[in-house]
């Protein structure tokens, strides 16, 4: 933590009550990067940056405004102050937005340290992602996405009741593609790893799935269009329950745009699914600890076995609904007060793999298209999917271009087969059983 | 702003390592946007970006990086770490001496200055029209973001430009609900302008355009699944060729071999009927430039005439590494980004078929109305794209409302099933985010017909 930053957010606060707000907070980003990207053997592009923000909330007369400035000196500074509270004479008065924690001190450095690497190893081991892709098939056409990044960043909170906050963050990533082209047809995958070191990045693995199953769709063929029992990678899955998690919104609630608003204790999912967002889940990548009001992070139950139980809420959705913030305020130093989850965990059922993966399913892998052919208010959505055919657990055919349709809604209520072991995304950022939805609509040949 | 003596300073840095170019991006961006929702205002946001981003090329390697400070020495430093990599020995370089460039004839302005009381009554004009078009509409959500880009460009070749680039856009969305059933219709126009442009909407229409989607889409049934013919209608339907074509002419696509048109120029890569544009000059449109990223003056790119690939969008690092002329497209969503070849106003040009004759030619199949977003694989061509509004048809005439439809296919195959391409071409406006960020683009095309394309739907 730099107490020059920590004293730069201060005098902003200080500027706030100067100026007349009621009550204020305000957020300073900081964050430095650095990454690199192959070409043909060489590096081809080779990034550094350093970027700071911050972000003010001011209250005046029950009334909210937001401005932020990423110049730092006391002008601009004072600048910013002045147009957040100018910004909230002219909103209209909302009852329900205060600066609401009153005290505490959060701090959390984090614990992993920048790598003691040099810049050498990095771009070796950035050649290294597409030397090995183009190295292991001949039929690699190009590597057209493949790098390196280097992520430190830090998150200061402070608001005018005197509450402060520090997080910080390290980690490093990596991914590579293959796009294969073989008699006229083409065909791509990539991968990713996350890690704090680069020791830790899966680089082998990285290739390995993008040539496997670059490769196999190369084959791959659309199933003939009809039903069919659908069964989700784990990645796939996190990524579809992620098109559809205003459901747990208290601001979608608040806001007429949830369409679980009226279903608080009412049976949404099949009984079998609970799922609970846990902020310092141990076997998460990332582990949060206060939102961004100042509120320590808890953990929250959000569907249990088969009924809402709650959603997300920040201190002024929780007023709306006359409750407790549930310490899931999001806001970023340019965005107004929201909410957001952690990490999600989907409990295990009581349905072994060995039955949830019998008889014939379509495994999809792969899922395009997601901000676009999903309507999150009324559930529906049509994605153009990749995968496999399987049989008894085994991969049969690799499949492409179909899509897969259906209502997420529906999908959570007809739930019945949840696996019994519980699997993590790659990012290990959201955890679940395996899941069989039954019937699916494929659309192929 | 950054001063010439500092931006020559870095330069002849970058050259004395070795650099064979170095450029400069300089952007203070004034941004202000205000959120209704439940017929009252929400958020009134207000702010300022800055930075510098700096760009070293080295024969065909390019090294960026980017800072909030204007401080020489950060700048310098910045401009040293970049160059480490691939610093040759030290070597003498003249100073730059700056010629300032001369802005294109096309000059916006955005000189409407009106109080945020005016906005406001603004989005509560278009809340109670939307409200009072159908008692299913339970909710509007409105938006209005304006903001006003000032950069500065200076490179190694003696290029000083000055630029301003106002924008402005609102977004309306209507959701109709009826039971637990709940549909969206929306609509978000947006200019190269000031808020002259709000002022000159018809907020009528987009009350009853959205209003009527949501309430259309609400009753709507499943859309069939499988292979059929389907008519895109004009506007935003312009995303089909944006998506499945566009992203694959770019030259970031193609200097990877990441297109699957990157060896195609000369060849025909549609139907006759099709011929297609990047036009950056168009007055006041969404995606327009009077001088891209890079400096340079920004033009109209014919992509394909009549079914044959004439030009791909090229920017420098392209041109140094695939031999295309630069185009003037380079662009980046802030200092944050390296500048890429990106798409400006892409557009089929229109034929000479109504859309009666359109339907008519089909027999039975889609009318996708109006489209929703999508994306695509440029190196395999693979596309997806929703469709917000559609219609089926029968023996050439629409009938019942269908959602939940997607269109997925290959670039190359859908648009050599293009048949026919009418004549009422339009335009909408969207934000494309790619290798260099979200920038404003607008799509278009006249309503065309496809002779067959698979429609996601329920089997």
């Amino acid at each position: 933590m730099k107490t020059e930053l920590k004293n730069t957010l201060e005098k902003v606060v200080d500027y706030g009550k100067q100026f007349g707000a009621d009550g204020c907070d305000a957020i300073l980003s900081k964050g430095e990067s650095f990454s690199l990207n192959a070409q043909e053997g060489a590096i081809d592009k080779y990034k550094v940056s350093g970027a700071q923000v911050i972000g003010v909330r001011a209250i005046k007369d029950a009334k909210v405004g937001i401005a932020y400035t990423e110049s730092f000196d006391e002008d601009s500074m004072k600048l910013a102050v002045q147009a957040a509270i100018e910004n909230a004479k002219n909103s209209e008065v909302n009852e329900y937005e205060t600066i609401a924690v009153t005290s505490g001190e959060f701090i959390h450095e984090s614990e992993f340290k920048k790598d003691d690497i040099s810049t050498e190893e990095k771009i070796d081991f950035c050649l290294k992602l597409e030397s090995e892709v183009k190295g292991r098939d001949s039929r690699v056409q190009a590597v057209p996405y493949n790098g390196f990044s280097e992520t430190t960043s830090s998150s200061y909170y402070m608001n005018s009741n005197g509450v402060f906050g520090f997080a910080s963050e390290y980690y490093q990533s990596c991914y590579t593609s293959a796009l294969l082209s073989e008699g006229g047809e083409t065909s791509m995958h990539y991968h990713g790893s996350i890690g704090r070191k680069l020791k830790d990045l899966k680089w082998d693995e990285c290739v390995k799935e993008s040539l496997e199953h670059a490769s196999e769709w190369l084959k791959g063929k659309p199933l003939t269009t009809g039903n069919y029992d659908v069964i989700f990678t784990i990645d796939a899955f996190s990524e579809l329950f992620g098109t559809f998690s205003n459901i747990f919104s208290g601001k979608g609630a608040m806001e007429k745009t949830n369409p679980f608003a009226d279903n608080l204790g009412k049976k949404v999912a099949g009984e079998l699914l609970t799922i609970t967002d846990r902020p310092q889940y141990q076997d998460a990548f990332f582990m949060e600890y206060f939102d961004s009001e100042g509120t320590p992070h808890r953990d929250l139950t959000l569907i249990e076995k088969g009924e809402l139980k709650s959603f997300y809420h920040n201190s002024a959705t929780a007023n709306y609904f006359k409750t407790s913030s549930t310490g899931h305020a999001r806001r970023g130093a340019k965005s107004a007060l929201g909410v957001g989850g952690t990490t999600r965990v989907i409990s295990a059922g009581n349905t072994s793999e060995n039955d949830l993966f019998s008889g014939e399913y379509f495994e999809v892998h792969s899922l395009q298209g997601l901000h676009s052919g999903a309507n999150a208010i009324s559930g529906e959505f049509s994605f153009a999917a990749s995968g496999y055919l399987c049989r008894a657990g085994k991969r049969v055919a690799p499949v492409k271009g179909v899509t897969v349709s259906g209502n997420f809604h529906k999908m959570l209520l007809d739930l019945k087969l949840i696996g019994n072991t519980i699997h993590s995304t790659h990012d290990k950022d959201f955890f679940t059983p395996y899941v069989r939805f039954e019937a699916m609509s494929i659309a192929g040949n | 702003m950054l001063n010439k003596e500092i931006a020559n300073e870095i330069i002849h840095e970058a050259l004395s390592l070795g650099a064979d170019f170095c450029d400069i991006f300089v952007e203070k961006s004034q941004s202000e946007s205000l959120t209704m929702n439940s017929s009252k205002v929400k958020d009134i946001k207000s702010g300022v970006d800055f930075g510098i981003g700096v760009r070293l090329i080295f024969k065909d390697k390019a090294l960026y990086g980017y800072t909030n400070s204007m401080d020489k020495d950060e700048l310098i430093n910045l401009t040293r770490v970049l160059a480490e990599q691939y610093k040759t020995k030290a070597r003498q370089v003249d100073p730059i001496n700056f010629n300032t460039a001369k802005i294109p004839a096309i000059a916006w302005v955005a000189d409407k200055e009106v109080t945020l009381a005016e906005k406001i009554a603004k989005l509560h004009e278009v809340d109670k029209k939307t409200r009072a078009q159908n008692s299913l509409i339970h909710q509007v959500n409105l938006s209005l973001m304006l903001k006003k880009q000032n950069v500065q460009i200076f490179d190694s070749e003696g290029l000083y430009m000055e630029d301003f680039r106002p924008y402005c856009r609102i977004a309306s969305t209507a959701i109709a609900k009826d039971g637990s059933d709940q549909a969206t219709g929306s609509w978000s126009p947006g200019v190269r302008g000031g808020y002259e442009f709000i002022e000159g909407l018809d907020m009528d229409w987009i009350a009853d355009y959205t209003a009527k989607q949501a309430v259309t889409v609400l009753r709507a049934k499943p859309c069939p699944a499988g292979k059929m013919p389907v008519v895109i209608d004009n506007g935003f339907g312009g995303v089909i060729f944006h998506e499945a074509c566009g992203h694959s002419l770019e030259t970031t696509s193609v200097e990877k071999k990441a297109s699957e048109f990157w060896n195609k120029k000369g060849e025909v890569i549609a139907h006759e009927a099709v011929s297609a544009v990047d036009d950056g000059t168009i007055d006041r449109l969404w995606g327009s430039l009077t001088v891209d990223d890079e400096g340079m003056a920004t033009q109209k790119t014919q992509l394909i005439k009549d079914g044959v690939l004439t030009n791909f969008l090229c920017d420098r690092m392209g041109s140094i590494k695939t031999d295309h002329p630069r185009t003037g497209s380079a662009r980046r969503e802030s200092y944050k980004y390296a500048p890429a070849s990106r798409m400006r106003n892409t557009f089929i040009e229109p034929g000479k078929y109504s859309l009666e004759e359109l339907l008519s030619s089909m027999g039975d199949g889609l009318y996708a109305k109006s489209m929703g977003g999508g994306s695509v694989n440029p190196g395999t061509g693979e596309f997806n794209f929703s469709v917000q509004e559609g219609f089926l048809v029968k023996d050439g005439k629409i009938t019942d409302a269908v959602k939940g439809a997607t269109l997925i296919g290959k670039g190359g195959e859908i648009l050599k099933n293009i048949s026919m391409v009418g004549s009422n071409l339009d335009f909408a406006t969207g934000v494309c985010g790619s290798v260099s960020g979200g920038v404003p683009v607008t799509v278009g095309q006249p309503a065309l017909k496809v002779d067959e394309i698979l429609v996601g739907g329920k089997a």
